[in-house]
C-alpha cells in the first residue's frame, strides 16, 4: 500500500515534468497582462552604475553641444531600445543638445525618425535644426564610422529623407566626426563596440551605449575599461534612465513605457523562478537527477 | 583571373588599411575614403543580391505550383507593394519649401540642376502609404515574431535549468539572482524584508551588478581574449590567402 | 487623442496580424504563414526601398548627374564620375552568382570587401579587444580608501575595503583562470586542473548571468506586444477603458 503511494507520489513529479508546454505560456501570458490591469501596482527603480554613468556623461555635456544617437536595432527590439531612445531625447533637448541620428539597421531609421519628431515636439525642437536623421549606409561600420570620420558629407550626402546637407542648418556643427561630444549606440547587437572600436579608439570621440538585456552582459568589460562612458542595459536600463530624468527634475513626465513595464516583467520573472523551482524539486523528488549528457541517473527518488 | 586576381585584390586591400593606419599621409587617407565609399556602394549590391534572391526563390515557388505557392505568392506581393510605395511615393509628394527664404531659392535651383527628385519616399509622415506598412504591417509582425521567444525561453527555463550539479548549480544561481535583481518588485521586496534592516545584507541590485562586474566581466574578458586573438588570426591568414571566403558558393 | 480611419484601420491590421503571429503558440497554422510570408515580402521591399534612396540614388544617381553637367568645364570631375561607376561595376559583378557559369566574377568584389574589411578589422581587435582589455586588468588590486573621499565598505580592514579588494581579486584571478580553461595543450589535472575549474565556475557564473538577462529581453519584446494590444487595440481603436 506504502509502496503504491510512493509510486503514485513518483508519478506525479514525473508528470510535472512533463508538463505541456502551453501550459507554462498560458502562465506567462497571465503573469504579463493582469500587472498592467492593476494601476496601484507600482515599484520604485532601483538606479544602478551603467545608466547613472551614462545619465552623468550625457549631463556633463555642454549645451548646445553635438552627440550622435545611432539607432542600430529594427522592430523586433523597440519595446526594450526605443523607450531609451525617447529618454536620452528627452535629456538631449531639454539641454539644446543636437542630435545627428545615424543607423547600421536598415529599419532604424524608420523607428528614429517617429520617435525623435515626436520628442522634438514636445520640446518646441524641429527637424534639421535640432536634430537630423541622417540614416542608414551599408558596408558595416568601418565603412560608415571611418567615413564620417574624414567627411559627414562624403558617407551622408543628404539626410534620410534626401534633404542635401547644404539644406540642413544643423549641420554646420557637424562636418565631421571630431565635431561630436558623444556617440551613443543604442544597438540590438554589438554595435556599441563598434563604435567603441573605432569612433573611440580611432577618433577618440567618447561613446556610449543602449543594448538589449540579452547583450547587457557582454558590455560590463567595456565599461570597466572605460571603452564605453556608460550603457543602458534592457528595458531595466531605460527604466533607470527615466527614473533619473524624473529624479533630477529634467522632465517629471519622463516615466514611460519603461517603467510601466517593470511589474509585468517582474512578475513574469517570479513566475519563470517559481517554474524552475517547481522543475528542481520535480526532478529530485521523481529521482531523475542523472545529467544528460552522460544518461547516468542517481536513485535518490523518495527524499 | 579566377584564383590570383582575387587574392591580390583582397590581400592588397587589406594591407593598404593596415598601413593607412600606421602611416595617416594625406594620400592614403584619401584613398581610404575611396574604398570606404566602394564599400558602401558594393555593401548595397550585397543587400540587393540578398533581395533579389528571396524574390528570385519564391517566384520559382509560385510558377512551379509547388507546395505552399501561394505563401510565396503573398511574399511576392508584399514585396512589390512595399517597394512601390517606399521607393517611387517620392514622385507623388510635393517637395517641401527649406525655412529660410534663400534657402528656398538655393534649393529650387539645385531642385532643376537634377533631373529628377526621388523625394521624401520614405518619409514616414510625408509618404503616408509607406509610414502605414511601415507600422501597422512591418514593426507588429517582426515584433511578434520575436516576442514569441518569450514563451519558448520560459519554457526552456522550466525544462533545462536543473542544479545537477556543482557548475549547473552555479549557473541556475547566477540566472535566478539577475532574474530577481532586475525584477523591480523582488528587489523592492528583497530591500523592504533585508537590507533597510540588516546594513550587512546588500540590495538585490547591488548583489546583481556584483555578480556582472566581477565574476561576469572575468569569464567575458577570458572569452574576448580568446575570440580577439582566433580573430586576429583569421584575419592575417586571410591576408596571406591561406584562407579565401570570397571564393565560397562559386565554382571554377 | 483622435484616430484617423488609416490609423484605425492600421492598429485593427496590426492586432490582427499580432494575433497570426501568435497563433504560432498553439501550432503551426495557416494564419500563421500568412503573416509570415506578408512579413518576409515587406521586409524585403522595405530593405529595396531604402537601398534604392540610400544607396542608389544619394551615392550614385545625385553625385553623378552633378559631376556629368561640369565635365566640361572641369576635368577633375570625370575622377568623381569614375568613383561613382565603378563600385556600381563591381557591385554589378556580384549578381554574377545567379549565372554558375560566370559565378566566379563575383569574387572580384567579394575579395574587395572582405580585404579591407580584413584590414580594418586588424586594428579594430587588436584596439578593441586585446590591448584595452589587458589595459583593464593593469591596476592595483588592493584599494586602499580615502575616507574623505570614497564611502566605506561594509568590511574595512584598517584603511583596506575588504570586499572591493576581494572582488578586485575574483575579477584578475577569474580572467587567469578562464584564460587557462581554454587552454588545451596542458591536461587540465592536479593543481592546475583546480584553477582551471575555478575558471568554469567563472564562465557558468557569466553564462547564468547572460541567461538571466535574456529572459528579460525575451519578456520586454512580449511586453511591447502586449502593451500595443492593452494601449493602442483594447483601449485606443476600441475605446474600452481598462484599469491602470
Amino acid at each position: 500500500m506504502a509502496k503504491q503511494q510512493t509510486k503514485q507520489q513518483g508519478d506525479i513529479w514525473s508528470s510535472l515534468l512533463r508538463i505541456d508546454r502551453r501550459i507554462i505560456f498560458v502562465f506567462i501570458f497571465v503573469a504579463l497582462v493582469v500587472p498592467f490591469l492593476i494601476p496601484s501596482l507600482t515599484v520604485p527603480v532601483e538606479v544602478q552604475r551603467p545608466a547613472q554613468d551614462l545619465f552623468d556623461a550625457v549631463a556633463a555635456l555642454p549645451e548646445g553641444s553635438e552627440v550622435i544617437v545611432s539607432f542600430d536595432y529594427g522592430p523586433s527590439t523597440i519595446p526594450e531600445l526605443s523607450p531609451m531612445a525617447i529618454a536620452l531625447a528627452r535629456h538631449c533637448f531639454s539641454r539644446d543638445i543636437r542630435i545627428y541620428a545615424t543607423a547600421f539597421y536598415m529599419e532604424g531609421p524608420a523607428i528614429g525618425e517617429a520617435l525623435l519628431r515626436q520628442v522634438a515636439e514636445e520640446y518646441g525642437k524641429e527637424e534639421h535644426v535640432d536634430f537630423v536623421n541622417l540614416g542608414f549606409k551599408p558596408g558595416g561600420p568601418p565603412a560608415v564610422i571611418m567615413g564620417l570620420a574624414s567627411s559627414v558629407s562624403q558617407v551622408f550626402p543628404t539626410d534620410k529623407n534626401n534633404t542635401p546637407l547644404e539644406d540642413i542648418p544643423a549641420m554646420q556643427y557637424f562636418q565631421k566626426l571630431t565635431d561630436i561630444e558623444l556617440c551613443i549606440s543604442l544597438s540590438a547587437s554589438t554595435y556599441p563596440e563598434a563604435w567603441a572600436g573605432y569612433a573611440w579608439a580611432r577618433v577618440g570621440v567618447p561613446c556610449g551605449g543602449g543594448v538589449t538585456a540579452v547583450m547587457a552582459a557582454d558590455f560590463y568589460a567595456f565599461l570597466d575599461t572605460g571603452q564605453l562612458v556608460g550603457c543602458l542595459m534592457g528595458m531595466k536600463g531605460a527604466a533607470e534612465y527615466e527614473q533619473l530624468l524624473v529624479d533630477n527634475e529634467i522632465d517629471l513626465d519622463a516615466h514611460g513605457d519603461a517603467t510601466r513595464a517593470m511589474p509585468p516583467q517582474s512578475m513574469a520573472h517570479l513566475v519563470i523562478i517559481v517554474f524552475v523551482a517547481i522543475g528542481n524539486v520535480a526532478m529530485y523528488m521523481s529521482g531523475r537527477t542523472g545529467s544528460r549528457a552522460g544518461g547516468k541517473r542517481r536513485k535518490s527518488g523518495g527524499r | 583571373m579566377r584564383k590570383q586576381v582575387p587574392f591580390l585584390i583582397a590581400t592588397i586591400m587589406g594591407l593598404a588599411m593596415v598601413v593607412q593606419f600606421f602611416v595617416p599621409a594625406h594620400g592614403l587617407v584619401e584613398m581610404q575614403a575611396i574604398v570606404l565609399l566602394y564599400g558602401r556602394i558594393i555593401g548595397a549590391f550585397a543587400l540587393i543580391l540578398g533581395i533579389v534572391s528571396l524574390i528570385r526563390v519564391n517566384w520559382v515557388r509560385v510558377k512551379r505550383k509547388s507546395e505552399n505557392w501561394p505563401y510565396a505568392l503573398i511574399t511576392i506581393i508584399g514585396f512589390i507593394i512595399m517597394f512601390l510605395a517606399g521607393g517611387f511615393g517620392g514622385f507623388f509628394i510635393e517637395p517641401e519649401a527649406p525655412a529660410g527664404e534663400a534657402e528656398a531659392v538655393a534649393a529650387a535651383d539645385e531642385a532643376a540642376a537634377w533631373d529628377f527628385d526621388f523625394g521624401a519616399g520614405i518619409d514616414q509622415e510625408r509618404n503616408p502609404v509607406f509610414g502605414w506598412l511601415f507600422n501597422y504591417v512591418f514593426v507588429p509582425m517582426d515584433a511578434t515574431i520575436f516576442a514569441l521567444l518569450a514563451f519558448y525561453v520560459a519554457s526552456a527555463a522550466y525544462r533545462a535549468m536543473r542544479a545537477r550539479d556543482l557548475t549547473a548549480g552555479l549557473l541556475l544561481g547566477a540566472a535566478v539572482i539577475v532574474m530577481l535583481g532586475r525584477a523591480s518588485l523582488a528587489s523592492f521586496w528583497w530591500d523592504q524584508l533585508l537590507s533597510s534592516r540588516i546594513d550587512i545584507i546588500p540590495t538585490l541590485g547591488e548583489i546583481t551588478e556584483w555578480l556582472m562586474v566581477y565574476p561576469n566581466t572575468a569569464a567575458k574578458r577570458g572569452v574576448y581574449f580568446g575570440v580577439g586573438l582566433a580573430a586576429l588570426g583569421q584575419a592575417i591568414r586571410i591576408l596571406v590567402g591561406l584562407e579565401r571566403p570570397y571564393m565560397a558558393g562559386t565554382s571554377d | 487623442m483622435e484616430m484617423t480611419t488609416a490609423e484605425l484601420i492600421g492598429i485593427w491590421v496590426a492586432a490582427a496580424l499580432t494575433f497570426c503571429a501568435l497563433s504560432f503558440l498553439y501550432k503551426d497554422n495557416p494564419f500563421y504563414q500568412v503573416a509570415e510570408s506578408l512579413f518576409v515580402g515587406v521586409s524585403a521591399g522595405y530593405g529595396a526601398a531604402f537601398v534604392l534612396h540610400q544607396v542608389i540614388y544619394q551615392d550614385v544617381i545625385i553625385p553623378l548627374s552633378v559631376s556629368v553637367q561640369v565635365v566640361s568645364e572641369e576635368p577633375s570631375a570625370l575622377l568623381q564620375v569614375a568613383n561613382r561607376i565603378l563600385p556600381c561595376i563591381l557591385g554589378l559583378m556580384i549578381l554574377a552568382r545567379f549565372f554558375p557559369s560566370i559565378g566566379w566574377i563575383s569574387r572580384w568584389p567579394l575579395a574587395f570587401i572582405i580585404g579591407y574589411g580584413t584590414g580594418f578589422n586588424v586594428m579594430f581587435i587588436i584596439q578593441t579587444f586585446l590591448l584595452p582589455q589587458i589595459y583593464g586588468m593593469v591596476k592595483p588590486l588592493v584599494e586602499v580608501a580615502d575616507p574623505t573621499v570614497t564611502t566605506p565598505d561594509v568590511v574595512m580592514i584598517g584603511n583596506v575595503p575588504l570586499m572591493a579588494t576581494i572582488s578586485n581579486l575574483v575579477l584578475f584571478v577569474g580572467v587567469l583562470a578562464v584564460i587557462a580553461y581554454f587552454f588545451f595543450s596542458k591536461p587540465h589535472t592536479g593543481a592546475y586542473g583546480k584553477f582551471t575549474k575555478f575558471g568554469v565556475w567563472m564562465l557558468m557564473l557569466g553564462f547564468g548571468a547572460t541567461y538571466g538577462n535574456t529572459v528579460m529581453a525575451r519578456m520586454s519584446l512580449l511586453i511591447g506586444r502586449i502593451q500595443f494590444l492593452l494601449d493602442d487595440w483594447i483601449q485606443g481603436a476600441m475605446g474600452i477603458n481598462l484599469p491602470g
